[in-house]
């Protein structure tokens, strides 16, 4: 496809700005984690002597001057070097299974994505198969008691509590009647009570917005228009008015993807999915500096690469960004 | 005459649009909105009539009833309008879907905002055919709708087919509707006032294109206007609307060189002419009605010069001044002998 | 997107003049019985309010007062208190015999109060920077638009999560990280507002009359966007309700024994099996709670908005 140049060069923009977004991010990581105590101390323990801590002070560059200990970091993101983990290798059950050889935490890290991955791209995709015809339907027959029950459902999707509702899908489903497992990660079964959790927030606001933005176009002269002409209905709301109403509504899809992907921070704890989210809590919860700083490298960069998607999704939707 | 040109007068005089006691109303929380209030009205084949009336008179939503654009609820309908034997009132959408875009079609107001901004002009035209002959293939859809973009004024259309709305220009997109509007070679095209969005110069273009068009194909026209100087110009009949309630009807000639009703007058007096330069131009006074709170007697009695006891109490009957020409007007007689 | 002039010939709302009277609190009031739900959602907000304002005396016992004779206790049971007395356990008691409707009383004070402290703070601080940003555009638009856009792009949980990880969790923090991370949806709307304001003609004509930059602000910009703020407020309460119990249940939010609603479910998922209530419940309060401010806001913001609120007040 080709693209007008004005649009080209946001794209450009775009990237740089995510770019220096991420460097910032990263940097006031790397600065807020010198804060919460000393990382030697944490991995020798309590009962290690001072001389032994400070020479693996020396050893981890700790007592090189700030500004250094910076330009390494930097140096390290450019190259995609986050440092080692202070606690691989330990008896730690989280740890247990990875096969990633090295104490890197960038690879242990990228090993869990797919995981996330996998789980959030079955949430949206659930998700948005189910939003956009229950917003199509509510737009196109506004005020009926189908459109009012589909107002609540949405509404009620996006007051839950995911990880509650989480809790009563395995109290229900695996522990009640047994169909699915609570926990765990392999088969096709695994995914659905995660999925179905982390979808409810998703098809709340996926189908109040696909309805608002469809009432939107549909209250447009072109549509009246094309109805004018004969043009049945349903065809008028699903050709004419479902692509110019496409761009609220993939912003969402958009901003849903994000929030599915900080939802995965907690529903991956809950079933124990081996993703990047669990990897975020276990490694706050242990006080693994490094590899905290890799883990939110990770999904500082997801979300930027969702955003630069989105904005590019424009393009195809938007003809006036096209080349004519 | 030849026998031919009597059995074609005799074909022409054939009605093909009947609308009776056309009635729209809007539910609104402060109580019922009157829009249209009973007008009747005839279309025969090939000929041109003229719906005057400012904004509010009701003129947008009869044709909206007729195209059935009006969303309801809120609007109620009632009354019918019979277009070659089928009801097009209150029927079944798969009923008039046959009728609508195809035999009878319209050309709306702006443009710019009644043509799908998302969707190339090949494509928009094409649908039409894709609708309403689905018999038809791809190829043969393109090239149609080449075809019709040529026959409204629109040079190189090969290449342009492909383009979007934005890429024309205001006239353009205006010709773009009425190649819509023709696409199905149509009995009748409704216009809704096609020309105000537009530059004078291009105004006299469209019209000049409308009434080519109309010679090669006899189709009939409906014009949908305030502006009484394009109806004069380009109509055979005419019928002034006001407060939701046709005020005078008949030949567009017999109603310009006497009018019979105070309303038409003042809108004859309040265009600018020529001979007239110096003169205080004379605008009618007042506002239009509201539409919930309709006056008792005549419509227009709140504004009119000439209005006296019965007019405040009394609707105006239809009454005849001349051939095929009437007015609701208590002292038409009156009003056409001044 | 631009926002295009509809020249609608076919919708009432053009035809019929009148309509566009502006809207009184009786026509609110009146359109608020109509809607049984939403009706339902005030009540069960204004209940909610006074239970957690008055806790202390709506409470029916200490919420922090154990009984283990009487810990894991199903919903309407009965049991001999520490004082010897009998005692009613309208929704049960938790692991430690501690009374369910108390810690959800005292809870409700503890999420509100996050919830709404937060929301003010945001509110304010994010209103301001909108209005001065968009009325005084330049370097100063740049530089807040640009921080605006750097939180934007950054989910806010995420953010929360890692500042209560370095500084460490309860209420005053949250409110501070609560605060930081959502000024910035209020200074977007309050932005766009300004920017599509400023150039109306009265602000044009307090200008002319010499009204200075801040009454201008404060007098004519900052009333018009009341309504749209309030919605967004609510909405945010919602949000942050939901966001205390998700960081509060991974333990970086409200510091037990704190009754706070995340806690009562953080604690009664170890208890998932055979005490249903102690989950159940915390969640259901949440639900209702945020259900019942998304249904009012959804329901505030189509009264207030000249094209639907017709459909509204019939």
């Amino acid at each position: 496809m080709k693209l007008n140049s004005a649009f080209n060069t946001y794209i450009f923009k775009r990237i740089l700005n995510s770019l220096i977004l991420l460097v910032i991010v990263m940097s006031m990581v790397f600065f807020a984690n010198r804060q919460i105590g000393d990382p030697a101390r944490m991995v020798l323990g309590n009962g290690a002597s001072e001389e032994a801590v400070l020479t693996l002070r020396q050893q981890m560059g700790l007592e090189d001057p700030m500004a250094q200990q910076y330009g390494r970091f930097l140096v390290g993101l450019a190259t995609g070097d986050l440092g080692q983990t202070y606690r691989f290798g330990l008896s730690n059950s989280m740890f247990q299974g990875g096969s990633a050889n090295s104490l890197d935490t960038l690879p242990i890290a990228m090993e869990r994505l797919p995981a996330t991955l996998f789980l959030a791209g079955a949430t949206i995709l659930f998700a948005v198969l189910v939003a956009l015809p229950m917003g199509l339907y509510a737009a196109v027959h506004p005020r009926s008691s189908p459109d009012r029950a589909i107002g609540v459902l949405s509404l009620a999707g996006v007051s839950i509590v995911e990880y509650w509702f989480a809790l009563i899908l395995v109290l229900v489903f695996a522990v009640q009647f047994a169909w699915l497992p609570t926990s765990g990660y392999g088969s096709f079964s695994h995914v659905i009570l995660p999925a179905i959790a982390l979808s409810l927030r998703p098809i709340g606001r996926i189908t109040q917005i696909a309805r608002s933005s469809l009432l939107d176009e549909l209250a447009k002269p072109y549509v009246t228009a094309a109805r004018g002409r004969g043009i049945p209905m349903r065809r008028v709301a699903s050709f004419h008015a479902l692509k110019n109403a496409a761009i609220p509504i993939v912003t969402t899809i958009g901003d849903e993807t994000i929030n599915v992907v900080t939802g995965v921070i907690i529903i991956e704890t809950i079933f124990g999915w081996p993703g990047i989210g669990a990897l975020t809590v276990d490694a706050l919860s242990i006080r693994d500096v490094p590899l905290v700083e890799a883990t939110v490298f990770l999904l500082v960069l997801m979300v930027l690469t969702i955003n630069l998607l989105v904005d590019l999704a424009y393009a195809f939707l938007n003809p006036r960004l096209r080349i004519g | 005459m030849a026998l031919v040109d009597v059995m074609k007068d005799m074909q022409k005089q054939q009605t093909i649009l009947d609308v009776h006691d056309l009635k729209v109303s809007f539910k609104t929380p402060r109580g019922h909105v009157h829009a249209v209030n009973g007008i009747n009205f005839q279309v025969t084949e090939g000929e041109a009539l003229g719906i005057l009336g400012e904004s509010g008179s009701g003129k947008s939503v009869s044709v909206g009833a007729l195209m059935g654009l009006l969303e309801s609820p809120p609007a109620m309908i009632s009354g019918s309008a019979n277009y070659r034997g089928t009801e097009l009132l209150n029927a079944p959408a798969k009923v008039t879907r046959k009728i609508h875009g195809d035999r009878i079609s319209m050309v709306y107001q702006d443009a710019i905002t009644s043509l799908n901004p998302g969707l190339t002009i090949g494509t928009q035209i094409g649908e039409l055919f894709k609708v309403h002959r689905p018999k038809m293939s791809r190829q043969d859809r393109r090239s149609k709708a080449v075809e019709l973009m040529e026959a409204v004024g629109i040079h190189s259309a090969s290449e342009r087919v492909n383009s979007y709305p934005h890429e024309f220009s205001g006239g353009m997109n205006q010709r773009i509707m009425i190649a819509l509007g023709i696409a199905l070679g149509p009995d009748i095209l409704i216009a809704d006032e096609p020309t105000t969005a537009l530059d004078v110069t291009v105004q006299a273009q469209i019209m000049k294109l409308l009434g080519d068009l109309r010679q090669q194909s006899g189709m009939a026209l409906i014009l949908i206007t305030h502006d009484i100087g394009l109806v004069a110009e380009n109509t055979d009949r005419l019928m002034v609307m006001y407060g939701g309630r046709p005020v005078e009807t008949g030949p567009t000639g017999a109603i310009i060189a006497k009018p019979a009703h105070p309303y038409t007058i003042g809108l004859m007096n309040s265009i600018p002419q020529i001979e007239m330069k110096g003169q205080k131009l004379e605008a009618i006074s007042g506002s239009p009605p509201k539409l919930s709170q309709l006056p008792q007697g005549c419509v227009f009695a709140p504004r009119c010069p000439m209005a006296r006891d019965i007019c405040r109490t009394a609707v105006p009957e239809i009454s005849a001044v001349g051939p095929d020409h009437f007015s609701a007007c208590h002292f038409a007689e009156e009003v056409a002998h001044d | 997107m631009t926002q295009e002039l509809q020249t609608q010939t076919m919708s009432p709302a053009v035809d019929d003049t009148e309509r566009d009277e502006g809207i009184g609190a009786r026509d609110i009031v009146r359109a608020l019985f109509k809607d049984v739900l939403v009706l339902a959602s005030v009540i069960f907000l204004v209940v909610l309010i006074f239970s957690a304002v008055f806790a202390e005396f709506v409470a029916p016992y200490d919420p922090l007062l154990p009984n283990i004779f009487a810990n894991r206790l199903p919903p309407l049971s009965t049991a001999t208190g520490m004082d010897g007395s009998e005692q009613l356990h309208l929704l049960g008691t938790d692991a430690l015999g501690r009374d369910m409707l108390s810690r959800l009383i005292f809870g409700a004070r503890a999420s509100i109060f996050v919830a709404l402290v937060s929301v003010i703070v945001s509110g304010v601080l994010g209103t301001f920077m909108g209005i001065v940003a968009g009325y005084y555009g330049g370097i100063t638009e740049a530089i807040i638009m640009r921080a605006v856009d750097a939180f934007m792009a950054v989910p806010s949980l995420l953010i929360a999560l890692f500042v209560l990880f370095i500084i460490g969790g309860g209420l005053v923090n949250m409110v501070l990280i609560f605060a930081l991370v959502r000024w910035v949806v209020y200074a977007r709307l309050a932005r766009g507002i300004t920017l599509s304001l400023k150039e109306s003609s009265f602000v044009e004509a307090a200008r002319a009359i010499g009204a200075s930059d801040t009454r201008i602000m404060l007098r004519h910009i900052l009333p018009n966007m009341i309504s749209p703020l309030l919605v967004l407020a609510t909405l945010e309460v919602a949000l942050l309700v939901l966001a205390e119990a998700g960081l509060s249940f991974l333990g970086f939010g409200l510091l037990p024994p704190e009754p706070s609603w995340g806690l009562m479910i953080s604690r009664g998922r170890e208890y998932m099996r055979e005490a249903w209530w102690m989950i159940t419940l915390p969640g259901l309060a949440i639900f209702l709670t945020t259900l019942s401010l998304n249904l009012v806001a959804n329901w505030f913001r189509a009264v207030m908005d000249p094209v639907q609120r017709w459909r509204w007040l019939m």
